[in-house]
């Protein structure tokens, strides 16, 4: 069974720091990771794999430092690695990207396409669905777990509440969601990342990068609670007023907020003194 | 990507500046800029010698461009209750918003089994014009190729100019297979919609772990699809409005899901009350220390029949399971209670609880963001206040 695997490589999302002066994203020294989802995806293919026979091959597209990704796939386990590399294809959206992904895939036999539900960078999750709706394939997102049986694909899907548990024919497309199971550690494979360009994908210009993509990006603002609190005491204010707006970490500056102190039982009672506590906890009681 | 025009260009670096990204540099005295530019133009607004050019969309408009018209909104139902998910309402109350900007009228489209209980009394309470249902057994529950292709169908049809979809899992699973069959453009899980003067629908959502914002357009294409999640549009009752009008649909369903089968669903076990839902919501955040004081905190939230919920880096840590996480990733909450133990009140958590009604916040630390945008602020150890509230309940 061929199995071929999406990836990403994302900046640490937790790890994002904003340059105070600059306004700017620091993006020196912040790590680029596998998405966390694909991680867990990859995992599940090597299962699939263990389990099914055949080869897992990992695709992925991005600048050249995405080879990282790529290869941490092949550590992993995976038994190819390519990356498309291209300027040609830098700004795409999400239509150009699972366009651009399918053609890649396309390109190759396959009979289980993976990826994760979604990035932790972008977190859209259309990049998966995109690339089933171009190759013609069922699709199953928010998966869990999936198996080979009889050369069908047992998929359970976990929407709210419920387990759909489907049956069905190959090819097909799944998305895997996080925290499924234990990724694997990389161990060094020797295998290498093939790092490939756009041409011989046959892709139509009309539909890749910036200039193929539906969505343009109008505006970029830092959102606006994102700096930390440094604050400044207004000088203007009697010396009173001063020492307890020291106090009180310039929370009482803000005017609606009380900094509630004292015990722990104290301020328990306080919370569960707020009308809009006790109002159900009458109820619970 | 940008383009510099060299001749223009005098090397101020105020471009450099501008750049989120870190995407350009000065090197001889041009600007230059590197693979990480996202093309996003916020350069180009600031360059004094307007030597910045950014790619415009070459790809031009259909020659049906202008044909496309109204503000839909693709409904979800609620099995359990045989009536429409909240979120349904929620979209198409914004939907009327929307269609009021730019004066348009507003639609919504179901497919369902059956009628829902008080359909055209939802529908009239947020002012929806009409409606396009189609009914069939098979459209019980979700299968993607039947839905999409019946959206589609629909969308080609009656042509609309924007098409809202719930982002739910159901939802996020259904709207990028119709905009890859309609070759139009999404913007997942917006935070905020609005018009702009051209009849471009803005879509505000967050990126980067909610530190941008960022402003997309669909200017070329249309229809202009835009997912928006459970509880983060309010929905307000229409002014006087006619009774919506119902159209039954024939001819626009083919069951064609082949070689897929159901076979069983059960219900998740262990499974939480769920945080998006629920009236009263207590979250921990990393702040409590420890997976015990995470248990803590759980307990109270059971003793007060409240869901928990947990923030981000509490599910990293692996105290609490993903599907409680509050926030960008996660779920957005608008409870009438919120309280937090040991939440900051980082951007990712915040984003997904800012319209709880009522919130309460017990942190240690004085400048703790979350303090700044609750009701009331405890200063307090997480931990501690935890057992004596549990103490002071039982």
């Amino acid at each position: 069974m061929n199995i071929i695997v999406c990836v990403k490589q994302v900046p640490d999302t937790n790890e994002v720091k904003i340059d105070q002066k600059t306004n700017n994203l620091v993006r020196e020294g912040v790590p680029g990771i596998l998405n966390p989802y694909d991680q867990n995806c990859v995992e599940l293919a090597l299962r699939l794999r263990e389990q099914a026979g055949g080869k897992v091959t990992v695709v992925s597209m991005g600048p050249g430092q995405a080879k990282e990704a790529v290869q941490y796939c092949l550590d992993m386990g995976a038994d190819e690695g390519i990356l498309l590399s291209d300027r040609a294809v830098g700004g795409s959206d999400t239509l150009a990207t699972g366009y651009i992904l399918s053609r890649l895939i396309g390109s190759r036999d396959y009979d289980l396409v993976m990826c994760g539900n979604e990035a932790i960078d972008g977190c859209t999750g259309q990049v998966g669905p995109i690339i089933a709706g171009n190759l013609g394939l069922k699709q199953f997102t928010y998966v869990t777990d999936a198996k080979i049986k009889d050369g069908k694909l047992l998929v359970q899907r976990e929407v709210g509440k419920d387990l759909e548990l489907y049956e069905a024919s190959l090819p097909a497309v799944i998305c895997v969601q996080k925290d499924i199971n234990q990724p694997r550690k990389p161990v060094c494979s020797g295998r290498e990342v093939t790092v490939i360009n756009a041409e011989g994908l046959g892709l139509d210009a009309d539909r890749i990068g910036n200039h193929g993509s539906p969505t343009r990006v109008v505006k970029i603002r830092m959102s606006d609670a994102r700096v930390k609190s440094f604050f400044t005491v207004d000088d203007t204010l009697p010396w009173e007023e001063r020492i307890r707006f020291i106090i009180n970490g310039g929370i009482e500056s803000k005017g609606k907020v009380d900094l509630w102190r004292g015990s722990a039982g104290e301020l328990a009672g306080r919370i569960a003194g707020c009308p809009e506590v006790s109002r159900f906890l009458e109820d619970v009681r | 990507m940008i383009t510099i025009n060299e001749k223009k260009c005098s090397g101020c670096g105020i471009c450099k500046s501008a750049c989120l990204f870190g995407a350009i540099e000065v090197r001889d005295k041009k600007a230059v800029v590197s693979e990480a530019c996202t093309g996003c133009g916020a350069c180009a607004e600031k360059c004094p010698c307007k030597a910045i050019e950014i790619p415009e969309t070459n790809v031009g408009k259909a020659e049906d461009f202008d044909t496309y018209k109204d503000v839909w909104a693709v409904l979800e139902m609620d099995l359990s209750r045989g009536q429409l998910k909240k979120v349904s309402l929620e979209l198409l109350s914004e939907a009327r918003r929307l269609a009021d900007l730019s004066g348009q009228k507003v639609g919504a489209v179901l497919l369902a089994d059956e009628m829902p209980k008080g359909f055209e009394e939802n529908l009239s309470y947020v002012g929806c014009d009409y409606a396009h249902v189609v009914l069939d057994e098979q459209l019980k529950r979700y299968h993607t190729l039947d839905f999409s292709n019946c959206v589609v169908r629909m969308v080609e049809k009656y042509k609309p100019a924007v098409v809202l979809f719930p982002a739910t899992e159901n939802g996020r699973d259904l709207a990028p297979r119709v905009s890859c069959a309609l070759q139009t453009g999404l913007t997942a899980d917006c935070t905020a919609l609005d018009m702009d003067e051209k009849g471009n629908l803005v879509q505000i959502r967050p990126t980067y772990g909610g530190n941008i914002m960022a402003s997309i357009i669909t200017p070329n294409h249309r229809p202009q699809l835009a997912s928006v999640r459970p509880n983060v549009l309010s929905i307000e009752q229409a002014g006087q409005k006619d009774k919506p009008m119902i159209f039954l649909e024939s001819g626009m369903f083919t069951h064609e899901e082949k070689d897929c089968r159901l076979l069983k669903v059960s219900g998740r076990e262990n499974v939480f009350q769920d945080v998006a839902e629920s009236s009263v919501v207590v979250v921990a955040g990393y702040g409590v220390g420890s997976k015990e004081n995470f248990e803590k905190v759980k307990r109270l939230a059971l003793k007060m029949n409240a869901a928990i919920g947990a923030t981000r880096k509490v599910v990293d840590e692996g105290w609490a399971p993903f599907e409680v996480q509050v926030g960008q990733t996660g779920k957005t909450i608008a409870p009438d209670v919120y309280i937090s133990f040991g939440v900051s009140g980082a951007l990712q958590h915040t984003i997904g609880m800012q319209k709880a009604k009522f919130k309460i916040a017990v942190n240690n630390d004085p400048a703790a963001a979350i303090f700044k945008m609750c009701d009331a602020a405890i200063l307090g150890d997480a931990g501690e206040i935890a057992d004596a509230l549990l103490q002071e309940i039982s």
